[in-house]
């Protein structure tokens, strides 16, 4: 049975709002990274669904380039979490505010 | 052969990177070795070149090497081409020559200054410098030499650069030669519009066809001219001349014998076709020229440094040399230039052979009768001493007689040229055996005013005493300074010294008795420590010795006081206080205090002195007074600002460490920093070569100083002869192919006007010779002295105020002016401006700042923001 293209659509829309959500309002960086993951995936959803739904390969394709780059660039952004932590001593992005202008 | 011509210039440059880069590594019998190395290697492939040169024949007796296009604009074309003629071959070998001497004369001289390779690398500069201003072919090149010389002169007058008033004097020469350059470049630039070329030989086969007199060629003549009277040291523009003495001795030596002011003259010699051509100019150059040659020497009779005397003299010199050129007797100027170069060299050099000697004194009234202890500067000095006044047969006579005679023959106005210079000859001998006289015969005043306590007491007190017309010549040590107290406080050395020559050399910088007395009372005791190390003891009283700067020397109602209360009071205690006073003042070479100390002096060992005592005291108040003697001490103290600490008595000091030496130096130079006395007061002697102190007894200076005095003496002599009229007319038949051979009428016989001109030298040197105890003569005469020409003397002691004339016509209006754009435009238009814009634009930052919150939410919410806008852009499109 074929689940309604609508349905992913719907479904990809609200991860990538929690996601976006979540960066906006959350404060602890883990979080903020999290959410990020979300709206990876979200779009991921998407990729796939249409793939699938227009019987293509090219968006299955892709979403592996995003996994690989996301996989990166999370290694990145843990660096950065812990480089963050062990200069502040804390996870809460409202104290890396240097950039105040 | 013209290959060889890049490697004149070469040779000394390879000098300069080698002791710039390494010098301070390479040590310095190395760096001793390469500078005057490179110097003899380019002075003997000029010999080479200009051998070569004298094989070829006629108007093909020239080389020109060309070694690469510098510059091409448009039509504006300039190789660097250098050429070799006879004009240039002649003055290659003497700045080689000549340079290389007093290279060899510095590695005695400088041998213990810590800026050595600095030094010598300088110096191969100058020389570099110089022989691109001889060998250019074109006018650029010429130019680029003369700027080069500039900076050269800068770099060395202000050598000892920790000393204020050195860096200013190296300054006073950059920038008024600045103010010659620029006439000289519009000169240049005038040259290359009305010709289309810089190229000596283009410029000067186009302006042949040139009417004479025609105003492009007076105006251009008239604006090399300024850059002459710049370079060459002419009024109005030679006032820098004089302060280079600030340099090192050799350096002055090198400036003003072989290079730099010898500049000008070449130009000139360089530029006869266009000189020919505008006889207005020639008229002025010649006038000008004679002007300073009488200025200069009236300045000259009356100067007390040994250095400014010759400094004088050197501008009084190029003055004939102006005028010779300017009467178009180019050879007869270039012949000058040539002979002065030997004497003036030796003069210089001799010069600070007996600064050596002294331990670093330079004024003459602290020396005489020297001419026992140090023979052979004494004899070299005084053969080149003849050769300045131009007595027959040495080398100044057959060269100043030719530029005299020369003038003559050219009639009108240049009579009365010739008639001043006749004076001023007359004047050159007088001042000249003045010189000789005041340094080598006479009183051996140095005993009093630079030796150690117990020598001067003998004697009598106030150095010059004995030469003193009134009285005082019998009782020397009391009576000399017995009326100093007499006189008003204030006046004090004005008329203690007046009887002497000293005196008013001093007034300047002397009196503040003032300032002195305050001076003392915060470093009363201890002069014995004063004394010895004399490297710390500058430092202590570091105000004192600013304002104490003039109080060195006389403030002989002062001295006279102290020294006074130390004898009658004649307890025990004085004395001791009294003692390490003059042994110190002995080691400083106290020009400047001897009055004082030497009564002090002889004071502490003749009781009975005392009796003029009380007379100075009522003047004084006696506290300061008790504080006096500290004072001397200190006085003494501070001499070794101008280190020469080794003068101390002590032996223990002399080995002084160069590294010594050079500190104290420097710490003595920030001190001195502060007042007046002219740049003369220190010297060189002081300097650097700190390392000899005076001991007692003046000693000869090593062989690598006196062999080249010796073989500067020969050309003193000799160098003359080669251009006797219609005798030996050599270096006229070697210039002929760059001068042409001049048909002068003759209006009066070449002899007579010699036995006019000699007849005004032989007078003026034994008027010389009889006023200052040259022993030739049994009769002596007065000497000048203030009372007698007073006006005059004053003027001349204190050159006429020409520097405070400039002063107050030039820097102190433009100083006001720049005060005035420096407020009103500068700060407030200008910085009002662009610190408005600036304010400005801050301003309006301020506001777009608060975008920037730092909080990373904030900026991604910004990029949603964006995101969101973008797509309803993109639907709505």
């Amino acid at each position: 049975m074929d689940v309604p293209i609508q349905y992913y659509g719907l479904l990809s829309a609200l991860l990538f709002s929690m996601g976006v959500a979540g960066v906006l309002l959350r404060r602890n960086i883990i979080i903020v990274f999290m959410s990020i993951e979300l709206m990876f995936n979200a779009a991921n959803l998407l990729f796939v669904a249409f793939a699938r739904h227009q019987n293509g390969l090219d968006g299955q394709v892709f979403v592996f380039f995003v996994m690989t780059v996301a996989a990166a660039e999370v290694a990145v952004g843990l660096a950065l979490v812990m480089a963050l932590f062990r200069s502040k001593q804390t996870t809460d992005v409202d104290d890396a505010s240097t950039l105040k202008g | 052969m013209e290959n060889l011509i890049p490697l004149i210039i070469l040779f000394p440059l390879l000098g300069v990177i080698i002791n710039g880069l390494w010098g301070y590594r390479l040590g310095r019998r190395i760096v001793g070795l390469i500078g005057p190395g490179v110097v003899a290697l380019s002075f003997l492939v000029s010999i080479v070149v200009v051998l070569g040169l004298n094989g070829l024949e006629g108007e093909h007796k020239q080389f020109t090497v060309t070694l690469f296009e510098w510059i091409r604009a448009g039509n504006f074309v300039i190789p660097l081409q250098f050429l070799v003629d006879p004009l240039s071959g002649l003055m290659l070998l003497i700045v080689t020559g000549i340079g290389f001497l007093i290279h060899i004369y510095s590695v005695g001289y400088m041998a213990d200054d810590v800026g050595y390779a600095r030094f010598f690398t300088y110096l191969n500069l100058f020389i570099v410098s110089m022989l691109i201003l001889v060998l250019g072919a074109n006018y650029l090149l010429l130019f680029m030499g003369w700027e080069l010389v500039g900076l050269c002169s800068f770099l060395l007058i202000s050598f000892w650069f920790t000393n204020t008033e050195y860096a200013s004097a190296g300054r006073k020469a950059f920038v008024v030669n600045r103010i010659g350059d620029f006439g000289f470049a519009l000169g240049i630039m005038l040259i290359f519009v009305t010709f289309g070329s810089l190229n000596f030989a283009d410029v000067f086969t186009k302006s042949e066809t040139l009417a004479v007199g025609a105003p492009v060629v007076t105006t251009i003549t008239l604006l090399l001219f300024v850059g002459a009277i710049g370079k060459s040291a002419q009024i109005p523009l030679y006032v820098w001349l004089p302060d280079a003495m600030a340099g090192p001795t050799p350096v002055s030596a090198l400036i003003h014998a072989a290079t730099m002011v010898t500049a000008g003259v070449y130009m000139i010699a360089r530029s006869h076709v266009l000189y020919d051509h505008a006889p207005t100019t020639q008229a002025i150059v010649a006038v000008v020229g004679t002007a300073t040659a009488l200025f200069a020497a009236l300045i000259a009779l009356t100067q007390t440094d040994i250095k400014k005397v010759l400094a004088y003299s050197t501008v009084s010199q190029l003055g004939y040399m102006v005028l010779g050129v300017g009467a178009g007797a180019y050879t007869a100027g270039v012949f000058h230039l040539y002979t002065h170069a030997f004497f003036k060299a030796l003069l210089f050099l001799g010069a600070g052979s007996v600064m050596h000697s002294l331990g670093g004194e330079q004024d003459m009234r602290n020396m005489g009768g020297l001419l026992k202890y140090i023979r052979t500067t004494g004899i070299t000095f005084i053969l080149g001493g003849l050769a300045l006044a131009g007595i027959f047969p040495f080398a100044g006579f057959w060269s100043k007689d030719e530029i005299l005679a020369s003038a003559f023959n050219h009639g009108g106005l240049y009579q009365v040229l010739w008639a001043i210079g006749v004076l001023t000859a007359g004047l050159t001998a007088f001042y000249t055996l003045r010189q000789v006289g005041l340094v080598f015969f006479g009183e051996e005043r140095w005993r009093t005013a630079l030796a150690p306590a117990g020598a001067g007491a003998g004697h009598g007190a106030p150095v010059t005493a004995p030469t003193i017309p009134p009285a005082a010549v019998q009782a020397p040590v009391a009576s000399a300074p017995a009326p100093a107290p007499a006189m008003p406080p204030t006046q004090p050395p004005a008329t203690t010294a007046s009887p002497t020559e000293l005196a008013p050399g001093e007034k300047p910088r002397r009196p503040r008795p003032g300032q002195a007395a305050p001076v003392e009372p915060t470093i009363p005791p201890a002069p014995s420590a004063a004394a010895e190390p004399p490297a710390a003891a500058p430092t202590q009283p570091p105000t004192e010795s600013a304002p104490g700067e003039k109080p060195r020397r006389p403030r002989p109602g002062q001295t006279l006081a102290a020294s006074v209360p130390t004898t009658p009071s004649i307890s025990e205690p004085a004395p001791t206080p009294s003692e390490p006073a003059p042994s110190e003042s002995a080691g400083e070479k106290p020009r400047r205090p001897r009055p004082g100390q030497a009564n002090v002096a002889a004071n502490t060992p003749i009781e009975p002195v005392s009796s003029p005592a009380p007379v100075g005291q009522p003047e004084t108040p006696v506290q300061p007074a008790s504080h006096v003697e500290p004072s001397v001490a200190e006085t003494a103290g501070d001499k070794p600002r101008r280190p020469r600490p080794g003068q101390a008595s002590d032996p223990s000091t002399l080995p002084t460490k160069p590294e010594t030496v050079g500190q104290t130096t420097h710490e003595t130079h920030t001190e001195h920093a502060a007042p007046a006395h002219g740049a003369t007061a220190h010297d060189a002697g002081g300097h650097g070569h700190g390392g000899h102190g005076f001991s007692g007894e003046p000693h000869e200076s090593p062989p690598n100083m006196t062999v080249p005095l010796v073989i500067l003496m020969l050309g003193a002599v000799a160098a003359g002869w080669a251009n006797i009229p219609g005798v030996s007319p050599l270096l006229e038949h070697w210039l002929e192919p760059v001068f042409g051979a001049h048909e002068v009428e003759v209006i009066a016989s070449p002899v007579t006007l010699a036995l006019v001109s000699l007849a005004a030298a032989v007078i003026g040197a034994l008027l010389g010779m009889m006023m200052y105890d040259v022993p030739l003569f049994v009769v002596r005469l007065p000497r000048l002295t203030p009372p007698r020409l007073a006006g005059l003397y004053e003027a001349s002691l204190n050159k006429f105020y020409v520097d405070e004339i400039y002063d107050r016509l030039f820097v102190q209006p433009f100083g006001r002016l720049a005060d005035w754009f420096w407020q009103a435009v500068d700060k407030s238009v200008i910085d009002g401006l662009v610190n408005g814009i600036a304010g400005g634009f801050r301003s309006l930052s301020g506001v777009f700042r608060q975008v920037q919150t730092g909080y990373v939410r904030n900026y991604a919410l910004w990029m949603l923001v964006g995101v969101v806008v973008l797509i309803f852009w993109f639907f709505y499109q």
